[in-house]
């Protein structure tokens, strides 16, 4: 065999020892690529890297996702479970997450992203709503940051498109954090140890751009994987007790998820509120329609606040929007099988420390 | 400047090259792919999006993720165009229509998703509690409910307004109906959720019609072949930018080849000419190193390595004018036709194309038509190179190089200037040569004329001395003489002593006439004139079997001389024909102006231009080329009695008046000299011809002579008459005091004063002071006890010798008449 002669007429000249070329020969497919041939193996890069630059036309661009039309028709339940967060690229995360608890920030150094959206607990506050920089009440609940990434517009009213261009209205929002990207910049540059971190990562300094982008990076790694229900849809019929699964199927039949499906059970289209009789405060009339994700840890719920408790907002959603009084059972049913929809972020499961 | 040229003409390339390879490399199709991509993404992206609207609306799915992914890779898309496209370019207005069409499909979308989550739930109530309202056990309401169901279907079938107005009906049916209240909560949320359905299905419908209707493939078509129709464009565009490309390389290797070839040429020019030079410089080495007999085999050495080095096949070399000079060479096997290269300055000459001389016939076969062309082939020329040069005294030269049968070798317009510097390198040999020659006679002239002056010197030295031994001598032999009787014995012997002595002195005195340097005073003066008193001179003086015939010119003959030194000339030279005829004859004197272009004549180098000749011929003995050599020499003589000064002194004045004196002559056929003169412009001259004695000759003036002895006093008289004086002798100095009344008779004074004796001085003293203006002249055999104060004192104005000889008399007395003529004339 010509291969063997090969490797024999190798080992001879470049004295490697025969049980390492033996080992190799079965594990790699690329057997012709002795171990030392590295000259050969640049050449071989050399060759492509030239191949690829004269192709005049670039490969069709891929989208990051699978595939936009993986079809759902095959999918038995409208809920998917959610995926492990993507860790691609550790230097922008590891920034993006120094600069959510960094109150430099904020225009008078009070506060942070994280001030509203504690990640020790729910991801958001316990408050009906946050206080703003001025004061006074901001108009809508805090939603919870969890998962957020996985919705398909951002905010209550679902008017930004990506997750940067919310953390950039939001920094610039005179009520939230009240700053100017150049002041930002200018704070960050003034701090070596940051600047190098930019520099690191982006291999520049802080500027308006990849400040959003650091933080909107941190954001997609804050999902939470791993909830009971997660576990059921990946076939573990043990996660969920009876009652939960009895909840599950009411909250199917009652309609809940003709809004709240998809992975995020919600967070994918817009809806109106009060269609039968009116919810919470009137305005604004159409909502994107929230996350039901890790529900159980973030009362008071609707975008005024004002169901302190699940129980409520359950029963208040029902009639709303479903023209349907809900039983005591019912409701509890559905309660039990929310709570199921706690995930874990960092392996702690959400809300459960203080 | 030229650098600069030249870098503009690299960058203008450089730009150019660039320019093509950036169009040729079709930059812009990238662009186009995008764009063509970002638009097939696009309708799948729309088509997914249809696809999963319709899916959902069937309620096949429950999901939205799927749906919402799409519209944000749609949405993507969509952005990807518009960036693609760019702003500003055909396509995108059509662009911008479909990107506001995007915008309404997921405005659509966005509506759909909330009011089908609305649909699907009102169609689950719907069915629910129609089913309960179905197993009621009220008749009318089962009827209602059901017809209300069948309405509902028939919507959800036909979202026609008809389907709508029915469901409408069925519901207000319902409602209206009286029913228990156990059905009444059902009824109410079944009119609730079907008043729900009847609006959201035609609404839902016609979203969905909109939703389809707007996505048609022909606005995508008509952008997509926009763009292909740019694509195929912008690729054409590349293919031709290519092949200008090609081209143009193409052009620039044909410049490169061309540049090449040409350097190549020039190159082998260069080698040809340095080849040529050093030929050139080879001859020219030799020519320094020849000795002037080999110079004539130099050059004809240095035509055929020329001939050879440029491949001609015959060269030559002509040097027409006054010596003239021809050297030739020819290939073996070829021959000059008759009267070549003789002719080849008359041909160059008439070459109206030559150039600063030089001709240059490449090819005959070429030439234009003409009398050149046909001189050329009968020759049997094939092309002809020469160069000519005539320089300004007439003298020409050429150098020519033949080539028979073919074309002229010479080809380079360099190599027609090495041809003149090979000509120039001839001419310089041969002119070397002959200054080299003429170096050589100089030289030996210069060696006799060293001899003559050490000799003149040593003579001049030695004679000064004898002077004044004869001085001593002939005064004692008068003093001795005075105290012997006539007659007696030792008289003779005295008489001899002193005769002997006085010859001694007379050749002293020529002897310091020669070496005395002769700075006098130079006039015009009439040649004719000069020569007419040399005849009235010598026929006192010469022998009675000698005549003169003078045959004159009717020309001017005006020279620039001292007259008494020219007709020493004159008289030495026709003393000298006359010692040399010892039969009876006639010495003739011809007078000739000649006009000579000539530098020399004979022997003697003589400026070109007008001169008159005096020739003075006689059928005398002739004389021997040897004795012909030497006759100018000082004291050369073929005579016993001769002193051999006469010549020599004769050529020396000649010499100093910028004239020669040539001599012909051959034994028993007589001699002949032609003296030379420059002439002058005869309008200049001549008061001089008529001044007195200018030339010795009086013109009738007296003159008072004292001589102690009267047979020589009757000679005195004698030559003073042959000058055309006057003379009244005396010989005592009573005779002469008793002249004292006439005293404004005489016009000069010639004493002759003894040695010893004072008389002749008291006398001049005496007369002096009579006719102070008087010019009297001493003549003495010995200056030894005189002075010249106690001249001055007596007022002598000239010394002689005594006895004073024709022409020193002559020349005294017209210098004093002349000095004391002239004051006369001013006054």
């Amino acid at each position: 065999m010509p291969r063997a002669e090969y490797l024999g007429f190798e080992q001879r000249f470049l004295k490697l020892p025969r049980r390492r070329v033996a080992l190799q020969l079965p594990k790699s497919g690329e057997v012709g690529i002795a171990p030392t041939a590295r000259g050969r193996r640049c050449a071989v890069a050399i060759c492509v890297l030239i191949f690829s630059s004269l192709q005049l036309s670039s490969a069709p661009s891929q989208s990051p996702e699978p595939s936009p039309e993986s079809n759902s028709i095959t999918a038995k339940e409208p809920i998917t479970p959610v995926p492990e967060a993507a860790t691609t690229d550790p230097l922008k995360i590891k920034l993006g997450e120094r600069l959510f608890g960094d109150t430099r920030l904020s225009h008078d150094n009070s506060r942070s992203c994280s001030s509203c959206h504690d990640l020790g607990t729910n991801g958001a506050g316990r408050n009906s709503h946050d206080v703003g920089l001025d004061g006074s009440e901001l108009p809508l609940n805090t939603l919870t940051i969890f998962n957020a990434a996985l919705n398909f517009r951002f905010g209550w009213e679902g008017k930004f498109r990506t997750l940067e261009s919310h953390t950039l209205a939001s920094l610039e929002s005179p009520r939230i954090m009240g700053a100017s990207t150049s002041e930002i910049v200018d704070k960050l540059e003034a701090d070596p140890g940051m600047r190098r971190q930019f520099a690191a990562a982006y291999g520049r300094g802080p500027d308006a751009a990849n400040v959003s982008d650091a933080i909107a990076s941190f954001e997609r790694t804050l999902v939470t994987p791993g909830s009971r229900f997660d576990h059921w849809l990946a076939g573990d019929a043990a996660a969920l007790s009876a009652d939960e699964l009895n909840g599950y199927r009411l909250f199917k039949s009652l309609g809940c998820s003709s809004c709240h499906q998809g992975v995020n059970i919600g967070g994918n289209l817009f809806e109106r509120h009060g269609i039968f009789h009116p919810l919470a405060s009137p305005k604004p009339e159409i909502l994107r329609v929230p996350s039901l994700r890790n529900v159980a840890t973030t009362p008071p719920y609707f975008h005024d606040g004002s169901a302190p408790t699940l129980d409520d907002a359950v029963r208040k959603m029902g009639f709303a929007q479903l023209n349907s009084t809900l039983t005591d059972q019912q409701v509890n049913a559905i309660v039990a099988y929310l709570k199921t929809l706690t995930g874990n972020y960092r392996g702690t499961p959400v809300g459960a420390s203080p | 400047m030229r650098m600069r040229s030249i870098a503009i003409i690299v960058l203008f390339f450089l730009l150019l090259l660039t320019w093509l390879l950036l169009s040729g490399l079709n930059l812009n199709s990238v662009r186009y792919d995008r764009e063509l991509r970002a638009l097939e993404d696009f309708t799948r992206f729309e088509r997914g999006m249809n696809r999963e609207v319709l899916t959902a609306r069937a309620g096949l799915s429950r999901n939205y993720d799927a749906l919402a992914r799409l519209t944000d890779a749609y949405d993507d898309a969509v952005n990807r165009l518009l960036e693609a496209a760019g702003p500003g370019s055909e396509e995108s207005a059509a662009i911008e229509a479909l990107v506001a069409r995007a915008r309404r499909q997921q405005d659509l979308v966005e509506q759909f998703k909330s009011r089908n989550a609305l649909l699907q739930n009102s169609f689950v109530y719907f069915r629910i509690f129609s089913a309960r309202l179905a197993a009621s056990d009220q008749k009318p309401v089962v009827a209602a409910a059901s017809s209300l169901a069948a309405a509902v279907l028939h919507l959800t079938l036909d979202s026609s307004q008809a389907a709508a107005g029915e469901v409408q009906d069925r519901l207000e049916q319902l409602a209206r109906l009286q029913s228990s209240p156990s059905d009444a909560d059902s009824i109410q949320a079944a009119v609730a959720h079907g008043g729900i359905l009847r609006n959201l299905l035609p609404a839902t419908d016609a979203l969905l019609r909109e939703l389809i209707t707007a996505a048609n493939i022909r606005e995508q078509d008509a952008i997509r072949s926009l763009i292909v129709k740019r694509q195929l464009a912008a690729r054409a565009s590349a293919r031709q930018n290519r092949l200008l490309l090609y081209a143009t390389s193409v052009m620039l290797l044909a410049a490169l080849v061309y540049f090449g070839l040409q350097l190549r040429a020039r190159a082998n020019d260069l080698q040809r000419r340095a080849a040529f030079e050093h030929v050139i410089a080879g001859i020219s080495m030799r020519f320094i190193n020849a000795q002037p007999q080999n110079i004539d085999a130099e050059i004809e050495r240095g035509l055929a390595d020329m001939a050879r080095c440029i491949g001609s096949d015959r060269a030559y070399f002509v040097l027409w004018g006054a010596a003239p000079r021809l050297h030739v060479w020819c290939r073996a096997g070829m021959s000059f036709s008759p009267g070549w290269p003789q002719g080849a300055p008359s041909l160059a000459a008439q070459f109206s194309t030559a150039v600063d001389g030089i001709i240059h016939v490449p090819r005959v076969d070429r030439m234009p038509p003409g009398e050149n062309k046909d001189a050329c082939i009968a020759l049997g020329l094939g092309g002809w190179a020469c160069v000519t040069h005539v320089d300004q005294d007439g003298t020409g030269v050429a150098l020519g190089f033949d080539a028979i049968g073919r074309p002229c070798c010479v080809t380079a317009r360099g190599e027609l200037s090495l041809l003149r510097m090979a000509l120039d390198t001839i001419v310089y040999a041969v002119g070397r040569h002959s200054i080299e020659k003429e170096r050589i006679r100089l030289e030996a002239r210069l060696q006799q004329a060293r001899r003559m002056e050490t000799v003149g010197t040593f003579t001049s030295g030695i004679a000064h001395n004898f002077n004044n031994i004869l001085g001593g001598i002939l005064g004692h032999t008068e003093m001795v003489e005075e105290h012997l009787s006539s007659d007696a014995r030792p008289r003779r012997n005295l008489d001899a002593i002193r005769r002997g002595a006085e010859r001694a002195r007379d050749l002293v005195d020529q002897i310091l006439t020669f070496g005395r340097r002769r700075e006098g005073r130079r006039e015009p003066i009439c040649i004719k004139a000069l020569v007419t008193e040399a005849k009235s001179l010598l026929a006192a003086s010469l022998p009675s079997h000698v005549g003169i015939a003078v045959s004159e010119t009717s020309e001017m003959t005006v020279v620039s001389a001292e007259p008494a030194q020219l007709q020493q000339v004159i008289l030495n030279i026709c003393n000298n024909a006359a010692q040399a005829m010892d039969e009876p004859g006639v010495i003739e004197i011809q007078i000739e102006v000649r006009e000579t272009g000539a530098s020399r004549v004979g022997q003697m180098r003589i400026g070109p231009g007008r001169f008159v000749v005096v020739s003075i011929s006689d059928p005398g003995r002739g004389m021997d080329e040897a004795t012909l050599a030497r006759i100018f020499e000082p004291f050369f003589t073929t005579r016993p009695d001769g002193n051999g000064l006469g010549l020599a002194t004769a050529r020396d004045i000649v010499r100093e008046h910028d004239g020669v004196v040539e001599v012909q002559s051959a034994p028993g056929t007589g001699t002949r000299f032609d003296i030379w003169l420059p002439s002058i412009p005869s309008n200049e001259s001549i008061s001089v011809q008529h001044s007195p004695g200018l030339a010795g000759r009086g013109v009738g003036e007296t003159v008072l002579v004292l001589e102690a002895d009267r047979g020589r006093l009757l000679r005195h008289e004698e030559i003073l008459a042959a000058l055309g004086y006057e003379p009244v002798g005396f010989t005592e100095l009573r005779e002469a005091a008793l002249a004292d009344a006439v005293q404004a008779r005489f016009d000069a004074a010639l004493l002759c004063h003894q040695p010893g004796a004072s008389a002749a001085l008291d006398f001049a003293t005496a007369l002096h002071d009579i006719a102070p203006k008087m010019p009297i002249i001493l003549a003495t055999s010995s200056a030894r006890d005189l002075d010249a104060p106690m001249l001055a004192a007596s007022g002598i104005s000239e010394v002689v010798h005594h006895p004073p000889t024709s022409s020193e008399l002559a020349g005294a007395l017209s210098r004093c008449l002349t000095v004391s003529a002239a004051p006369l004339l001013q006054s």
